[in-house]
């Protein structure tokens, strides 16, 4: 997968980075800030996917998940070929950001 | 006892909701201004008891407020950013909050009575609203059970306790959320919420409207993968995260304690605003 469909997300404003991952926590293509490996990426990817199963026994069926840090946020959805993640800025765009990631991931699951 | 803040309340009876008040607030931190001080009287006419302990609060005002309606008096305590204590007829504590938001109009002003020698709540405004909402939900939910029962409901253990021997096995001081309520009559959708609030160590300290341990047990144990997350990209400590649904949602956030929410997301709302992921 290439991460080239993730270009539209870094045009969001607050948008610092982004990576696609299985829900086995491999990552599938990654457009993050050159200071992460993937071995960290996968790392958190596998926390995350274990954040949604854990979640899943509160709350069935959790499509969107959003995580707020001193300085900055990670936005996570849910969708047919595991996570797209994202990583802001404490300060984004969140309407261009929900409606650009939905994009994403379209061409993400596009044949 | 420090000087007493320069504030002065009237609230409306006839013209405003319940608990809605006008309020002339300091024009300066209170803390710092003697009583003689000058400073603005404001008219707030729509303004709440709960906008009042959100300023006390904010302020770290030290200082006691007498309040005053047709339905009764009492009195408030603040300091150091937390409201320490509350008194109103037999009442003391979470009790006295919430029977003095329930009144309609009367007034507010500052006083000097004797500064009590134990604190009886020592919570910021955040979750002192939160919680006093709750109480006041299930206040309502018990006098409509009463209402309905009247022949049984003597011999019927009441649910949830809500003497004040039952607060004082709780801590007191544990509050502080990072979140502030802006009118604790405004929050129905938050009365509704379950809530749950675990330590840090994992014990259960609360838990409200109908929440189960499983969602404590989500709640602690979301909070400490997400500190994972946090760790592992070197961003900080995870402030806050929800997980939304089609139609409910779930929002975990760490003050000294951890709270976890669960509810339909017009519920979630606000919570989700004031932790900033609304």
């Amino acid at each position: 997968m290439s991460a080239a469909a993730l270009d539209p997300l870094r045009h969001v404003s607050g948008v610092l980075g982004s990576f696609t991952c299985a829900d086995t926590g491999q990552v599938l293509a990654a457009d993050m800030p050159a200071r992460y490996t993937t071995a960290e990426l996968e790392s958190t990817a596998a926390r995350l996917s274990n954040l949604f199963q854990t979640i899943d026994e509160a709350l069935p069926e959790g499509r969107s998940l959003k995580l707020a840090f001193a300085e900055h946020q990670l936005w996570v959805r849910r969708f047919e070929l595991g996570l797209l993640c994202v990583l802001t800025a404490a300060d984004f765009d969140r309407q261009m950001l929900a409606l650009t990631s939905r994009l994403v991931i379209r061409r993400l699951v596009a044949p | 006892m420090a000087a007493s803040p320069d504030v002065t309340a009237v609230f409306d009876a006839d013209a405003a909701p319940a608990g809605a008040m006008e309020l002339a607030a300091p024009a300066e931190p209170a803390a710092l201004a003697p009583a003689s001080a000058p400073g603005f009287a404001v008219r707030l006419p729509r303004a709440q008891l709960g906008d009042l302990i959100q300023i006390n609060c904010l302020n770290r005002i030290r200082g006691a407020f007498r309040v005053s309606s047709s339905q009764g008096e009492g009195h408030l305590f603040f300091e150091g950013g937390l409201l320490v204590h509350a008194a109103c007829g037999e009442q003391t504590g979470l009790d006295a909050v919430v029977s003095m938001l329930g009144w309609r109009g009367g007034t507010i002003e500052p006083c000097e009575p004797a500064w009590p020698a134990q604190s009886s709540i020592g919570m910021g405004a955040d979750a002192l609203l939160l919680h006093a909402a709750q109480r006041l939900d299930e206040r309502m939910r018990d006098a409509s059970q009463r209402d309905s029962t009247t022949k049984v409901v003597r011999r019927v253990p009441h649910p949830e306790p809500s003497e004040p021997e039952a607060e004082l096995t709780l801590p007191r001081r544990s509050e502080q959320s990072g979140i502030a309520l802006r009118s604790p009559l405004g929050l129905d959708g938050l009365a509704r919420l379950e809530v749950t609030r675990v330590a840090s160590d994992g014990k259960i300290e609360r838990m409200k409207a109908g929440a189960s341990t499983d969602l404590a047990d989500t709640a602690f144990y979301c909070q400490r993968l997400a500190a994972l997350v946090g760790d592992g990209l070197g961003i900080g400590p995870c402030r806050a995260l929800a997980c939304e649904g089609a139609t409910e949602g779930l929002v975990v956030f760490q003050g000294r304690s951890i709270i976890g929410a669960r509810g339909q997301l017009e519920d979630l709302k606000f919570v989700l605003a004031k932790v900033g992921l609304g």
